[in-house]
């Protein structure tokens, strides 16, 4: 790795670290997990140094390959160890509609979707990402982020049916 | 409010919680003694984490033969991953552990027992004196087809290492008058009671409060330890057991950890709460309520109160 590079990419570590992990940490839902994501990304793009010379290109290079990892790395993951969420929907709530506790019930129906589905609604609502902008990163097509997002949203109302009364408090 | 704005900032609470680590666990640069750890470990499994540090990412990557480096660090195509990945929850014992590396890599249990009486080659710091037990770091692990049960369990040792430097565990225990490994006992403790993680303070309290009573310690999760049971509380003939993890026959700690310890369970160790405390317990399971007492009477109260709960269940 050259040295400029090699300056330029421990700048964007101290410099972008804690917001990758913050992204890492929604995404994932558990901080060890967070941490290998981000780090595991970073290694990646150190190994494309040649085609990044463009310190520019640095953050959008990880923040792919974080997205990708995501989503294939955590589908595989769930299928071999149990992961747990922590806690339930049912151990909150109790019918109680303040927003604190619907932030909690929301939390919980999160942790129950699936990784793919989180990772949308964590690219559009976190991120501010335009569904154009998500079908580019993870190189599927529009229409099918669309969906995937309608899909998930629903899920959530779903599995935390407090979650549609929110509406009624417009 | 609509779900799209409540999601909104039910994320943005979640990102502002969590403290991302400072960035020197992603630069860290480690010196240790050379260990033969290959490169495609070191990318595969994101590793012994943090000893990624740019000078392995910066040796690795342009000394050697781009043939190597392109076996080490896989392209973005998602189908890359033959490798399993492991999670060792927080708390975890190792006869769990292996369980259930056994029935992923499909070697025998007996093989990482053996791979685990090797400290020296698992990397354990000296104060571990030569038991893994506390020392698989939680967090998850990647697996890849060709790793030995002893690279497996380095992996998460070599894990271990940053996270003791960030706990700052062995001037903390200096300080607190106890050895490392007394601490991480006491964390693995904590951990295994604590139903909540707020709770770990105040439980790491209790027990210092008793040990420097000459209390016994009288804590069910090591008894169950000491005969590999698993459950919340013990029956009598239990208590009796003859083993060093029986604290209601023993005084003082157990002889090692009782499982392995994350985070949090290691900071409560080094940082209890401040209080009298000499009681809790456990009034709700089901809530994970942990009440906390000073006095006998109170103490006899809250086992009142829980098992008034118990009956009405």
């Amino acid at each position: 790795m050259d040295p400029g590079f090699e300056a330029a990419f421990r700048h964007f570590i101290v410099d972008r670290s804690g917001a990758l992990f913050r992204t890492a940490y929604l995404l994932t839902g558990d901080r060890h997990a967070a941490e290998d994501l981000v780090q595991s990304a970073l290694v990646k793009t150190a190994a494309k140094w040649r085609s990044l010379r463009d310190p520019a290109a640095i953050e959008g290079y990880v923040r792919r390959v974080m997205y990708h990892e995501q989503v294939s790395w955590w589908r595989r993951r769930s299928r071999v160890v149990e992961v747990s969420a922590g806690w339930l929907p049912d151990q909150i709530g109790d019918g109680h509609a303040d927003v604190v506790d619907l932030r909690m019930v929301m939390r919980a129906a999160l942790a129950r979707l699936t990784p793919r589905q989180r990772t949308m609604l964590v690219l559009r609502y976190f991120e501010d990402l335009s569904e154009t902008e998500i079908a580019r990163l993870l190189g599927i097509r529009v229409g099918s982020v669309r969906s995937q997002i309608y899909r998930s949203l629903e899920r959530l109302k779903k599995t935390a049916p407090e979650l549609t009364i929110v509406r009624e408090f417009g | 409010m609509n779900i799209e704005n409540l999601l909104r900032e039910t994320l943005s609470d979640m990102a502002d919680e969590e403290q991302p680590p400072a960035p020197g666990r992603f630069l860290q640069v480690h010196e240790r003694r050379p260990r033969r750890r290959s490169l495609a470990l070191v990318a595969a499994s994101a590793v012994a984490a943090l000893a990624v540090g740019s000078t392995l990412v910066v040796q690795g990557l342009s000394s050697r033969a781009p043939g190597d480096v392109a076996a080490a660090v896989p392209s973005l195509a998602p189908e890359r991953h033959s490798a399993a990945t492991i999670t060792v929850v927080e708390g975890m014992r190792l006869s769990q552990l292996f369980k259930k590396l056994s029935s992923l890599t499909g070697k025998p249990v007996a093989e990482f027992e053996q791979a685990a009486k090797d400290g020296t080659a698992l990397g354990l710091p000296t104060y571990a004196e030569g038991a893994l037990e506390g020392f698989a770091l939680p967090g998850t692990y990647e697996l890849s087809p060709t790793m030995s049960p002893s690279e497996i369990l380095r992996a998460m040792v070599a894990r271990f290492g940053p996270a003791a430097e960030e706990t700052n565990l062995v001037d903390g225990a200096r300080r607190a008058g106890r050895t490392p490994l007394e601490i991480l006992t006491i964390a693995s403790i904590v951990q295994a009671e604590a139903g909540r993680h707020e709770d770990m303070p105040k439980i790491a309290r209790v027990i210092y409060n008793r040990l420097n009573r000459k209390m016994r310690l009288q804590l069910d999760s090591t008894v169950l330890y000491g005969l590999d049971k698993y459950g919340v509380s013990v029956v009598l003939k239990d208590l009796k057991s003859p083993s060093p993890y029986n604290t209601y026959r023993r005084f003082g700690l157990p002889p090692g950890p009782i499982g392995n310890p994350g985070y949090d369970a290691i900071r409560a160790a080094l940082k209890p709460a401040t209080g009298p405390w000499l009681f809790y317990v456990n009034t709700d399971p089901k809530q994970r309520i942990t009440k906390f007492a000073t006095s006998e009477s109170d103490f006899a109260k809250l086992v009142e109160e829980r098992d008034k709960k118990r009956g009405t269940r």
